[in-house]
């Protein structure tokens, strides 16, 4: 049987930890998140998790910066993300936002390569170093072969992964994704995850996403945060926090649990 | 450079030397050659210096001016039916160009060169408005823009047409053939007007390529990368307001540059503003001086206003493109 493994530190572990302290959210005089104090691990994967409109996309958006908490703060590195220049915040953090759009005609290493934006400015053209980088990024994600594709001529997995590209070639220790596997079949899920797992364990990337699926928390993820309208419900490993009392007032159905054969973890069925 | 570039520029030489030859006073090439180099006869320079080349200079700055506009509107607004005209900018300045006229009917005394003076306030005030009804909680959204934009057109345009009615005939004919886009009779003086817009915009709004391209990937990604989405477009729009609206205050309501250009540039060399808009601003050139070419040979000697012929070559190239999409199931 076999725990989701702890990291191995390859690299350095994040040295910019990110939190929220009384994090509040109103959109449209609705309080969307509330009095929230989450803490994300870093060098860890944290999935957030929850039922529709419980607010985990708005938390992804507002640690990203992406939106404004209505009150209390998000922290980075111990200062608080809306003071910091939203370009050195962009060499710490790299956000994949929900089904992103790239621009008709776009090639993947184009799009790839406006990942060191962040680093280079705005006129001067990439070093061989910002190149270097961007190689990687397309060898980390497996896209060599596509590289020259235009983005809208591929498949959903295939797209998912030059996004995942992009936000590698910022080279940032934060790695945040808002469902990023949403609308890819199975495959493609399992091919995103296993991406994202691997960047973790070889190079100590702090990873936050937003999922649906809670099986894909409980076998990918070593810290879990389940939200229940707007309000924390549980955080901690997945098997603390997957359990069938959390999972009613979540989700408000009831799951069985059984133990996952493949992945060592727990498997959910939801049963009525 | 590219190769679509290379051909554009090769184009427009031509197209530039075509339209100094062709006029009810024809100078062959020879003669261009001479008269250049100081050895034509006074009908000839009079022609070439004061009448084809002021306005030859006007019809590529006017071209390279919208087709950029149009450019970076598209970026900015992530809708590539964005342009100077749809915005409201052009409708503006018409309106403000028939206040003007039926005020002098009225015994207004303004000096000549106030109608672009006015007509660029116009323009300005437009973009204002439009920018303004398109804000949600102090933030301008892409979305609302072309919305906004339409209805300050079908607004300003209601009350253009009322004005334009009460006019007399021959202030009627001005009118209208100011608000098609026109290029009769500009001189040094209005290039002069007009260059040092392009020479401070152009060089900006080339530097911004990168957020530009940036931009194209939606807010939150933009953000993501560093860019600072709210300062930026405010600035590229202004920029952009500022190209649009001093070229439609010496040349009239010229439509359809400022989606040809960039939509062909974009077909050509792809979305990225760094090789895209040194070619739209070609393309823009190249379609503005073709059609005054028409425009001035095609029913010699009545000449049609600029911005027609611009407009019949424009939507024949916008049906095909829709006939094609609806083909090939995109757009």
């Amino acid at each position: 049987m076999r725990r989701p493994s702890p990291p191995a530190h390859d690299h350095e572990p994040a040295a910019s930890g990110l939190r929220t302290e009384g994090l509040s959210f109103t959109y449209r005089d609705d309080l969307v998140l509330k009095e929230l104090d989450i803490e994300l691990p870093a060098g860890r994967i944290t999935a957030i998790i929850g039922a529709n409109g419980s607010g985990k996309s708005t938390i992804l958006k507002n640690l990203a910066r992406l939106l404004r908490p209505t009150t209390g703060a998000v922290y980075l590195g111990g200062q608080a993300i809306h003071r910091l220049p939203t370009r050195s915040v962009a060499q710490q953090l790299a956000v994949l936002p929900q089904a992103p759009q790239a621009p008709e005609g776009l090639k993947v290493r184009e799009l790839v390569r406006y990942g060191r934006h962040p680093w280079q400015g705005g006129m001067r053209p990439l070093s061989k170093q910002d190149e270097a980088k961007v190689d990687e990024a397309i060898a980390l994600a497996n896209l060599e072969d596509l590289a020259h594709r235009p983005v809208g001529s591929l498949s959903g997995g295939q797209r998912q992964r030059a996004w995942i590209a992009l936000a590698l070639a910022q080279d940032s220790p934060l790695l945040l994704l808002d469902e990023p596997t949403t609308s890819l079949d199975l495959a493609h899920q399992f091919e995103v995850l296993t991406l994202l797992e691997r960047l973790n364990r070889e190079r100590g990337k702090t990873v936050v996403l937003v999922l649906h699926d809670i099986n894909h928390a409980s076998r990918y993820a070593h810290h879990v945060v389940a939200l229940h309208d707007g309000r924390v419900v549980a955080a901690g490993p997945p098997r603390e926090v997957l359990t069938a009392d959390n999972l009613r007032t979540v989700y408000g159905i009831e799951v069985r649990l059984i133990e996952d054969p493949v992945s060592g973890g727990l498997l959910c069925l939801p049963v009525g | 450079m590219s190769r679509p570039l290379a051909l554009a520029i090769v184009l427009l030489l031509g197209a530039t030397v075509l339209s100094l030859n062709l006029g009810s006073f024809r100078i062959t090439p020879g003669e261009l050659l001479r008269t250049a180099t100081g050895r034509g006869d006074a009908n000839q320079e009079l022609v070439l210096y004061r009448i084809r080349l002021p306005r030859l200079a006007m019809a590529v700055l006017v071209g390279v001016g919208l087709a950029t506009a149009g450019a970076v509107l598209q970026g900015v607004t992530r809708n590539s039916l964005a342009d100077p005209g749809i915005l409201g900018l052009t409708a503006g300045a018409g309106l403000a160009v028939i206040l003007l006229i039926y005020l002098q009917e009225r015994g207004l005394a303004a000096p000549p060169g106030m109608r672009p003076v006015v007509a660029f306030a116009g323009a300005g005030l437009a973009a204002a408005v439009t920018f303004l009804a398109a804000r949600r909680r102090g933030v301008v959204l892409p979305s609302q823009l072309l919305l906004a934009g339409i209805a300050v057109n079908a607004g300003l345009s209601a009350v253009t047409l009322v004005l334009s009615m009460r006019l007399d005939r021959k202030l009627y004919d001005q009118a209208v053939t100011w608000l098609a886009g026109t290029l009769v009779g500009r001189d040094w003086q209005q290039v002069l007007a007009l260059l040092p817009w392009l020479l401070v915009l152009l060089p900006i709004l080339w530097a911004r390529s990168r957020p530009l391209d940036i931009l194209a990937l939606g807010d939150g990604a933009a953000t993501g990368l560093g860019v600072d989405v709210r300062g930026e477009r405010a600035w590229l729009l202004l920029a952009a307001v500022g190209l649009a609206g001093s070229s439609v205050a010496l040349a009239g309501g010229i439509g359809f540059v400022g989606l040809l250009g960039p939509h062909l540039a974009r077909r050509l060399v792809g979305p990225q503003h760094g090789r895209m808009l040194p070619l739209a601003a070609c393309l823009g050139a190249l379609l503005v001086v073709t059609a005054d070419i028409v425009a001035r040979n095609l029913l010699r000697p009545t000449e049609l206003p600029v911005g027609v012929v611009v407009g019949a070559i424009g939507a024949p190239y916008f049906l095909y493109l829709l006939a094609r999409a609806g083909r090939e199931g995109e757009v």
